[in-house]
Parts: structure tokens; C-alpha cells; sequence
């Protein structure tokens, strides 16, 4: 390896941090893709020392490769006074996205890399669902709408379960593995603090209020899913999570035609992968039973998981393979 | 002087030679992937190199996202030729030719190497002026619909410029554009279209037409160089340098081509377009060939301030620089109209919007 | 209406019902029974008849051809327009003249 590893970014400090980012580039390797990150920014560099604290601190060395460049920019001027600063995204040259407030650095640095890895990322089929791994297999949780599906993943990261990622079910159709994209799990409203109770160990980022999802905040990635982001796990079980106030636990086994249907048409580059896609996905439903789980009471959700996990060798002894 | 391609261009000799990547270290790999990207010619680096069976050598990092991208223009050439599949059986049985201009023409004719490894994301059509109407009768009674456009824009479609408001169908990704002619019949030089349309060849289509190899080459440089704005726009010099290598292989198309431009009065930007396809590319033609569209070109005068000019707006900006606000718009309309197709409605990042604006840059024929 | 199977088409079995995918335009959708034996019915090769398919599949569920013809006659556009099928012209298409 050509970039030289000295510790990881919680204990070199903020200032470190924010001496990469504005010298060279501060390195982040996530496992599928990494990038190259610049910026002038103190509340970003604290931000990220927060969310990225078990990554290794990684200067971006000059001739050493990243597949994503950013770079956090000021825009425009203060023309009045008591108007907040502006910052936009750039890429490669050319400006993407629209200004973010100068103190909302985080939120459009991890938005700006997730839109970067679905764009480019072709080589593997990108899944729009969370994956967390244990005892071998993954758990994919297809990303539906309204479905909490980050409050959960989030929940099994810290429950025991590796986190692979809580965006892309970034599956090889050649290894049929899920690779990790781990990246710090983006919370909305009430979840950060659902999470931040439930769980004293939860490591969070600073809240950032008022973006067009309401708050959010982020879960620094555990150290052990972040030294072991470089294994891929194969899938073993589809869940639909979907979170409803007051329900009572519902685990509802699915038609491999529903399975289907909530991975390929909720993919990022489903369409681009043609044929290749189509038969990954197929392979997914066809060798991975799936449920729907309804629930209001987190922990009963990871209880139910805990137990599915427990059965599924069994089940995949007893029928495998079906379609 | 303005001949010297600029020095972050190197890795153009690799699309017509792929051999030379294999002296790149990750430094340059990295340069011609960001700004090949950038140009929209990286899906034709990756076709080249895949089709000289040099891919395999391309060390990992370079090589993952080399494929990705041809997956991504693969994907995207097979829902072009389905919309022409679609479009084409819209028109079965029309008395009038259906001709396929520019990237479409050049996926139509699959002896033109360079043809692979596209990302369009739009069809260009011309069909004669007196039939377009009923061409856009026929596309719309099989779901092409026109996008919607305030009077004023409609009006500058069809009295200025060259085109109809362009088409799109529900289950296409693809944008159709349908022409009447190759230049806006405004501009100071119109070009006959009739001339054009005598003189058809057969696509791989049946009900597809194209220019004759002359034509397109013309057609290229017109489009390029009759443009108000030329940013960046390496590709179509990449284009016209394919045309010219492919179709100068027949001795008679060096004959045929000066003469043609004197015809349809297009020497001007026959002439930029050989300077800088020479100069960026070194397209080989006839020494006598390239004097006499020189000569036919502009003059001293306006040469010494033109060929800079242009040459600094071909110029990519710097990878890591920051981009002019003019710039943007081009990012934003490339980026927005593509992602679109790619990323489901529901999972659009926010702040990346149609603007308004971007539509009406589009309307100068600039992105492709 | 003579039909032919997209090339290269896939349909596979999914659960309890079907889904395929076509080369030709990129698509994928989920069928019922019904979609895909009329599928299974045609050929990449040669042209069939939409009456044969009515009437094999017909044979095969104990309907009568006409029911067959009143169920399915309406998808084909859609199977056409989804790149799953090939609609052969009874007689080649007229050739573009210049204008």
C-alpha cells in the first residue's frame, strides 16, 4: 500500500483532518470506492473526525488512485451582511448540486459520494438496500420508502451484526457477494434519537437541521466493520422492513416474485446492467427466502432477526434453491 | 502555435492506438478517466482498448471503472437502436426517407469503430421539410409526444432553427430530435438539404438512412464549428477524426470532400475542422487535400485570431479547478437529463433540478 | 398477425408467476400464466400465427379458442412494445423514395 497509515481519524484529531483535506486531500477508502476529498473547512473536519473516527487517517498521496474526487467549495459572496455562507460540490472540474449551507459540509459530502458511487459504480449491481452480515451470510433490507430501513440497519450495526452498508446492496454478479460500501449511516428525525437512547454505545455525528429531509445525523461505521470492509459476504435472506407506530410484530414470508420485484425496481443501475442484472437478481430471490417485517418495537425487530438467522441454515438445508 | 493540443489531451492517441495505455502509470490513468469522462469519450476508450484486446492489462483500479462505463454506453447504445426500433416502426410505410444524423448515423454503420462506447442521449433525425409534419404525426399517434414549450421557444425551433421541439416517449429514455436540414436556415450559410438528401446510403437498418460519408463529415463540422459554443466539445473533433481516418481510406472521398464543401458552402468549418483534427489528433490526409481546404478556409487575419479563440474554448478546463459559471449549466443539463434515466424519481438526490435555463442552453445545439 | 419470439428473450419461472427480460429493449416485467404460454407458444425462428397460439393454449385448459382469442388478443401490443415480441408484416414494408 502506497499511502501511509499513522492512526485512525479519532485520535489524530480534527486538525489533522482538516490540514489533509486542505493540502493534498484527505483519502477515504470504503471498500467498493474510495475517495479523494478537499476542502477548507473546520466544522467538516469535525464533522468527519466524528462520523469516521475507526477509518484510517489517509492522506490522498500524489499519484496514488481514488475513484471519486470532491472537492467542498465556496460560493458566492456574503452580499449582505448576516447571510450564512454557501458551499457547493465539485467533481472532476464541473459543479454538482446545488449550495448547501457552509456549516452543512457533511450531509452534501455523503450525498455527493453516494450520487458518485451510483453513477459510476457499473461494474457491480447496485441494490438500493442495507446489508449488514453475521455469521457468514447478509441480510439485505430493501430501501422502500417510509420503510426505516437505515433506523435498522443502524440498530443490527450495533447489535452484533457487521454493517456492509446502509445504501447499496452492492452485489458482484461474478462472486455473487455483496461488497461493503460503508459509509456513516445517515439518521433522520426521530431515529437519531431512537438510536442514540436505545444504544449507549452509538457513535453520532453532529445534527444538522433543516435539510430537505428534516434532521439529520450519522453513525460512525463500528472499527470492526470498518477494518473488514473489504470483505464481501454472500447473500442469504431478503427482509422489507417497515416501521408503523403501535403495530404489533409481523413476519411475513414473500413471493420470490415480490422479492424480485423490490430488488431489481428499486436499483440504482438496474437498467444499465441489463441482462446481467436481470440473472443476478433472479440468482438473489431464487437461492434467498424473503419477508416482509412489520414492527413498532425495535428491539422485537432484532429479536426477530436474531431468531431468523438462527433458523436460516436450516431452511436453506431443507429447500434449497427453489425458485 | 494554436496547432499544440494541450498537454492534458494526451491520452487522445490511445483511443486510435490503445497499445500506448500501456506505458500509463496510475497518474495518467487517472487523468484520462476524469477528463475522458468529463468529454464524454471514456466509453470509447474503454471500447478501444476492450476491442484491441488491451483491457486486460489495464492494472485494477482503472480497469473496474473502465468497464463500468462500457456497461453504462452498452446499456445506453441498446436503448438508442430499440428507440430507433420503436420510432422506425412508427414510420413504416411513409414516402419520404428517414435519415439518421450524427451519433445515431455513426451507431447505424457498423464498420465505423468509433461508433462503440457512446453515451447519447439523444436520436438526431432528419426527414425533408415538406414531410415533417407528417413525420411528427405518425410519432405521436405511437406515443412520441413534444415537450412542452412556451410560444417563444416553439417558434425558435421551427422558424430558426433546424429542428421540432424535440420528442420523447414514455418508455424511452431517448430524446428525438427531428431535423429538416443540417444547419439553422437562418445562419448565414443555409445548406440545400436537398443536395444532401440525393445522395443516401444505407444503414444496418432498413428503415434508416444516413448521409453519404462526405456528408457526415460535413454535417460534423458544421455542427461543431457553426456553433456559438464550443466548450469542451473534444468529442465531436474525436468524431470527425474517425470520420475522416474511416472514410479516408477510399482515395476518392479526398477528391470528393473539398469540392462538397465548395458545393454546400461549408469550407469554413471544413477548414477548423481538419486544423484541429491534424493538429489534436493527427489524422493523416493527402498533403495536397489539406492546402486546398486550408486555402479554402479563413484567412490570415482571421485565423490569427480565430484558431486561439476556438482553440481555448476546445481546451477542457483543469480537473481540479473550479469551473466557470457558464460551465455549470452544461454539468447540470448532462448530469440531469442522463441521471433521469439511471436513478429511480424517488431517489434523485435533492438540488439537482431541471433548470429552466439548462433547457434553453440545450436549445443551442451544443450537447449531444 | 404473424408473431415471432423476441430473440434471445428470457423468461424464467418466478414463484407463481413469470418474469422475463429482453435484450431488445432492456426491459423486464412480471407475467401471469397467461403472458408467458403465449409466449412459450411462439418461436425465435419462425413466424407463428396468433390463431395457432389460441389454439394451443386453449387445448391445453380446456377453453375454447374464441375464449382464448377474447383473453389474449389484447397483450400482444403490449408484449410487442416491451421488446418481448416480433410482429411480422404480411407483406414487406414499402421502400422509402427520395422526396
Amino acid at each position: 500500500m502506497d499511502l501511509a497509515v499513522t492512526s485512525v481519524i479519532g485520535s489524530a484529531g480534527a486538525d489533522r483532518v482538516a490540514q489533509l483535506m486542505a493540502s493534498g486531500g484527505l483519502f477515504v477508502d470504503y471498500g467498493l470506492a474510495s475517495l479523494r476529498l478537499h476542502a477548507r473547512s473546520p466544522s467538516l473536519a469535525d464533522a468527519l473526525h466524528a462520523v469516521y473516527r475507526h477509518f484510517p487517517l489517509q492522506a490522498a498521496a500524489a499519484g496514488a488512485w481514488a475513484d471519486i474526487d470532491l472537492s467542498v467549495v465556496p460560493h458566492g459572496r456574503r452580499r449582505l451582511s448576516g447571510q450564512a455562507p454557501e458551499v457547493r460540490l465539485a467533481s472532476d472540474g464541473r459543479l454538482i448540486f446545488d449550495p448547501f449551507p457552509a456549516d452543512h459540509g457533511l450531509p452534501l459530502v455523503e450525498w455527493g459520494c453516494n450520487w458518485m458511487v451510483a453513477q459510476r459504480m457499473n461494474h457491480v449491481l447496485l441494490l438500493h438496500a442495507g446489508a449488514v452480515e453475521r455469521d457468514g451470510t447478509a441480510l439485505l433490507l430493501p430501501a422502500l420508502p417510509g420503510s426505516g430501513k437505515s433506523t435498522l440497519t443502524a440498530a443490527l450495526a450495533l447489535s452484533g451484526w457487521r454493517l456492509l452498508s446502509d445504501e447499496f446492496g452492492a452485489l458482484d454478479p461474478a462472486s455473487f457477494s455483496l461488497q461493503p460500501v460503508l459509509k456513516p449511516v445517515g439518521l433522520k428525525n426521530a431515529s437519531i434519537d431512537v438510536i442514540r437512547t436505545r444504544f449507549a454505545g452509538a457513535e453520532l455525528g453532529p445534527s444538522f437541521p433543516k435539510t430537505h429531509k428534516g434532521t439529520v445525523a450519522h453513525l460512525a461505521p463500528p472499527a470492526a466493520a470498518v477494518a473488514r470492509r473489504h470483505e464481501g459476504a454472500r447473500p442469504g435472506a431478503i427482509v422489507l422492513p417497515r416501521w408503523q407506530a403501535g403495530v404489533a410484530t409481523r413476519f411475513e414470508r414473500l413471493g420470490a416474485h415480490e422479492a424480485f420485484s423490490a430488488l431489481a425496481f428499486n436499483s440504482f443501475n438496474y437498467a444499465v446492467l441489463g441482462e446481467t442484472g436481470f440473472r443476478a437478481v433472479l440468482r438473489v430471490v431464487r437461492e434467498c427466502p424473503a419477508w416482509r417485517l412489520v414492527y413498532s418495537d425495535l428491539d422485537d425487530a432484532l429479536a426477530t432477526l436474531g431468531r431468523l438467522w438462527q433458523d436460516l441454515p436450516g431452511m436453506q438445508r431443507a429447500a434449497p434453491a427453489q425458485d | 502555435m494554436s496547432f499544440k493540443r494541450p498537454p492534458s489531451l494526451f491520452w487522445l492517441d490511445a483511443l486510435r492506438n490503445p497499445a500506448l495505455a500501456a506505458g500509463w502509470g496510475l497518474p495518467e490513468w487517472s487523468q484520462a478517466i476524469r477528463l475522458g469522462r468529463r468529454l464524454r469519450l471514456l466509453g470509447r476508450l474503454a471500447e478501444a482498448l476492450a476491442a484491441a484486446g488491451q483491457m486486460q492489462a489495464v492494472p485494477a483500479q482503472p480497469q473496474r471503472l473502465l468497464r463500468a462505463e462500457m456497461q453504462s454506453s452498452r446499456a445506453r447504445t441498446a436503448a438508442l437502436v430499440w428507440a430507433l426500433d420503436r420510432a422506425g416502426a412508427a414510420l413504416t410505410g411513409a414516402p419520404y426517407p428517414l435519415v439518421l444524423l450524427k451519433g445515431a448515423a455513426y451507431i447505424g454503420q457498423p464498420g465505423l469503430p468509433f461508433g462503440r462506447g457512446r453515451l447519447s442521449a439523444d436520436v438526431d433525425i432528419l426527414v425533408p421539410q415538406a414531410h415533417i409534419d407528417d413525420a411528427q404525426a405518425r410519432l405521436t399517434s405511437a406515443g412520441w409526444q413534444g415537450v412542452q414549450l412556451d410560444g417563444h421557444d416553439d417558434r425558435y425551433y421551427r422558424e430558426w432553427s433546424h429542428e421540432v421541439p424535440p420528442m420523447r416517449h414514455p418508455s424511452h429514455p431517448i430524446e428525438l430530435d427531428l431535423h429538416h436540414t443540417i444547419v439553422p436556415p437562418v445562419s448565414r450559410n443555409p445548406v440545400d438539404a436537398a443536395l444532401l438528401l440525393q445522395r443516401l446510403q444505407p444503414s444496418q437498418w432498413p428503415a434508416w438512412q444516413v448521409l453519404h460519408p462526405v456528408d457526415q463529415v460535413l454535417h460534423s463540422a458544421a455542427h461543431l464549428f457553426f456553433d456559438s459554443d464550443l466548450r469542451e466539445r473534444v468529442r465531436d473533433l474525436a468524431d470527425l477524426d474517425g470520420l475522416l481516418r474511416h472514410f479516408g481510406r477510399d482515395p476518392d472521398f479526398w477528391q470528393a470532400l473539398p469540392q462538397r464543401a465548395r458545393q454546400l458552402g461549408l469550407q469554413q468549418p471544413l477548414a477548423l475542422a481538419v486544423h484541429f483534427c491534424v493538429g489534436w489528433f493527427g489524422t493523416p490526409m493527402p498533403a495536397n487535400t489539406f492546402a486546398t481546404i486550408h486555402r479554402a478556409g479563413p484567412g490570415l487575419l482571421h485565423r490569427a485570431w480565430l484558431l486561439p479563440l476556438l482553440a481555448g474554448q476546445l481546451t477542457p478546463s483543469p480537473l481540479d479547478g473550479l469551473p466557470s459559471p457558464a460551465q455549470n449549466l452544461g454539468a447540470h443539463l448532462v448530469m440531469a437529463r442522463y441521471q433521469v434515466w439511471r436513478l429511480p424519481l424517488r431517489m434523485l438526490i435533492p438540488h439537482v433540478q431541471h433548470k429552466w435555463q439548462a433547457r434553453k442552453a440545450r436549445m443551442a445545439p451544443g450537447t449531444d | 398477425m404473424l408473431l415471432v419470439r423476441a430473440a434471445s428473450l428470457a423468461v424464467e419461472p418466478l414463484g407463481e408467476s413469470w418474469v422475463f427480460f429482453s435484450p431488445l429493449s432492456g426491459e423486464t416485467h412480471l407475467i401471469n400464466d397467461t403472458s408467458a404460454a403465449m409466449l412459450e407458444c411462439l418461436d425465435a425462428s419462425r413466424p407463428t400465427a396468433a390463431d395457432s397460439v389460441y389454439l394451443e393454449i386453449a387445448g391445453l385448459t380446456g377453453s375454447t379458442p374464441a375464449e382464448v382469442a377474447r383473453m389474449c388478443s389484447g397483450y400482444w401490443s403490449s408484449l410487442v412494445e416491451a421488446g418481448a415480441v416480433r410482429v411480422m408484416l404480411a407483406q414487406p414494408p414499402i421502400p422509402s423514395e427520395p422526396a
